[in-house]
């Protein structure tokens, strides 16, 4: 939270005097050989162990910072609401403070309870607006702060909600005072909270398929990097407008972010969208059209094998999105999904999905929600390779869904 | 070195102040008297469970009082709540002392009335500034159990 508060670079450096200290001592050490002190190999050992580990990361750490956070976001920060501003809301607030992980955008106040001055955070409403504000904000996981069983019927019916909304959420554990007793399992539930997902995997699963994620992405993009610079020449010196794409999706929990495609139509397209509305061929609040006159030469080719799409490579590089989950909606899409539909958001969106590798092209789009939460709900990781060997094919023989 | 400030908010307090320390740990109880009265300048007395507290508790005007969770027999929140029901006593601070507190034990020590959290194990440093921090709070009391960030 607060790394950006770093001292001045002298203080930083006088900080690490000791350290500097300690690879002189060393480096002294070192060349300390039969009784013989060689000083020269000793001093350039010195400078140079300083400068390395020393200096250099000093120096560089913003920069590399920089980079760091440009390449693969700023995800590490959850964000949390707690629900209940009473002293268990508050303390709960605290402990997710001092771990430095976490960001709580607000609570949401028991029915009976009051205002909440001192907070940290904004009071967001009653519990009866929890969908609201689920839908509203990005909501990593909810804490429910209940102190005691009076809320049992709320804090169900609340439970109902981030279910169906697929948000993810910790109910405490026990709301009893133990002054003495301990967990007789060793190790205790580390904040007192059991956390609850809507998404099949463990932590350690999604880890994996982080890794496949990193794994692959970077390797696809280094072995088609020759095609994509030659798609890249083809669509700039083709038409007029940029190379690149960029459209504002909505990703997991509503996070949203700017994904990438090479540009595949004329430059004013979004502008031309309201005029074609009335073509529209797919159901629901998607748009979409087989013969779009705004679509270019290359743009045609290109959509056809779904070249346009390999840019997201890099949005699966930064965590962004996946090489497989429900494709990423649009804002306005996400804000006329109803309830269910937006457990789609609950998981990473993806390259490709089941309706994707279906070979199927006229489908509702309720069908094709249906077909995401399948994803979800018997998610696994065998099923996720599978579908992206299935993936390949489609593409190269260009019969994707479109 | 004496941490306790006299200042103009203060001024009523003329005699130095009294501390009752509850801790069933003979060895820490003996150090956290021995901290508080030669390095704080305080009047403090020692305890070892509810029973022995009860006793300073009817005898004693305190300024302060600090409570072990985890007593023999009583538990530290039902001795925080006795204090909390002596008229005479309703508004003295309390500082807690426990191991490793869920935010679900903070919430309780507070609900039992108590106003700082001090995590187990401590440095008498850390004590001190605890204590200090409780008697030199302003008078119109805010709600809510603290928990002082040392670094």
């Amino acid at each position: 939270m607060s790394m950006d508060k770093r001292p001045l670079l002298t203080v930083q450096l006088a900080n690490r005097a000791g350290d500097l200290a300690i690879l002189t001592l060393a480096a002294f050490l070192a060349s300390f050989q039969q009784g013989q002190l060689h000083w020269k190999v000793a001093l350039v050992i010195a400078l140079a162990s300083s400068f390395v580990l020393v200096l250099l990361p000093t120096l560089f750490w913003r920069p590399l910072r920089f980079v760091g956070t440009r390449l693969f976001g700023s995800r590490q920060v959850e964000q949390v609401l707690i629900v209940g501003v009473g002293p268990l809301g508050r303390h709960t607030h605290r402990a997710l403070l001092n771990d430095g992980k976490h960001s709580v955008i607000g609570y949401l106040r028991f029915d009976d309870e009051e205002g909440g001055a001192r907070l940290g955070a904004p009071v967001l409403g009653p519990i009866g607006d929890l969908e609201r504000v689920l839908r509203e904000r990005i909501v990593d996981e909810a804490y429910f702060a209940a102190s005691s069983h009076d809320l049992h019927a709320c804090v169900q019916g609340a439970i109902g909600v981030c279910e169906r909304l697929g948000v993810p959420f910790a109910i405490p554990v026990c709301h009893y005072r133990l002054a003495r007793a301990k967990p007789a399992g060793g190790s205790d539930f580390t904040d007192g909270y059991v956390h609850y997902l809507n998404a099949r995997y463990s932590p350690a699963q999604a880890l994996l398929k982080r890794l496949l994620d990193i794994a692959v992405s970077s390797m696809a993009l280094l072995a088609l990097s020759p095609l994509l610079v030659c798609v890249a020449l083809a669509v700039k010196l083709t038409s007029r407008g940029p190379i690149f794409f960029r459209q504002e999706r909505v990703g997991l929990h509503g996070r949203t972010f700017g994904m990438i495609k090479f540009r595949s139509m004329v430059s004013d397209a979004e502008a031309l969208r309201a005029a074609l509305l009335a073509r529209n061929e797919q159901t629901g609040p998607v748009f979409k059209m087989k013969q779009d006159p705004r679509v270019t030469r290359v743009g045609r080719l290109i959509r056809k094998h779904s070249i346009d799409e390999l840019p997201q490579l890099v949005n699966v590089l930064r965590g962004d999105m996946s090489l497989v989950g429900p494709r990423p909606p649009l804002v306005g899409e996400v804000a006329r999904y109803e309830a269910w539909q937006r457990r789609r958001l609950s998981v990473r969106p993806g390259l490709t999905c089941i309706w994707q590798v279906s070979g199927r092209n006229q489908i509702s789009f309720e069908q094709w929600m249906m077909l995401d939460m399948r994803y979800i709900d018997h998610w696994s990781l065998l099923q996720d390779l599978r579908l992206i060997m299935r993936t390949v094919p489609v593409v190269l023989l260009g019969r994707g869904a479109s | 070195m004496s941490q306790f400030r006299r200042d103009e908010s203060h001024a009523e307090i003329e005699r130095p102040p009294r501390m009752l320390i509850v801790e069933d740990d003979a060895e820490l109880l003996g150090e956290m008297v021995h901290f508080t009265r030669s390095a704080m300048g305080f009047e403090t007395f020692g305890a070892y469970d509810y029973g022995g507290a009860v006793i300073h508790l009817g005898q004693v005007a305190l300024d302060v009082v600090s409570i072990d969770l985890t007593l023999p027999r009583e538990s530290g929140f039902e001795l925080c709540e006795y204090v909390r029901r002596l008229p005479r006593l309703a508004h003295v601070p309390i500082l807690v002392t426990g191991e490793a507190p869920l935010p679900r034990d903070m919430a309780h020590a507070e609900e039992a009335g108590a106003n700082l959290f001090l995590e187990k194990p401590f440095a008498m440093r850390d004590l001190s500034l605890h204590v200090t921090a409780l008697i030199e709070r302003p008078k119109v009391s805010r709600p809510g159990l603290r928990f002082l960030r040392l670094f």
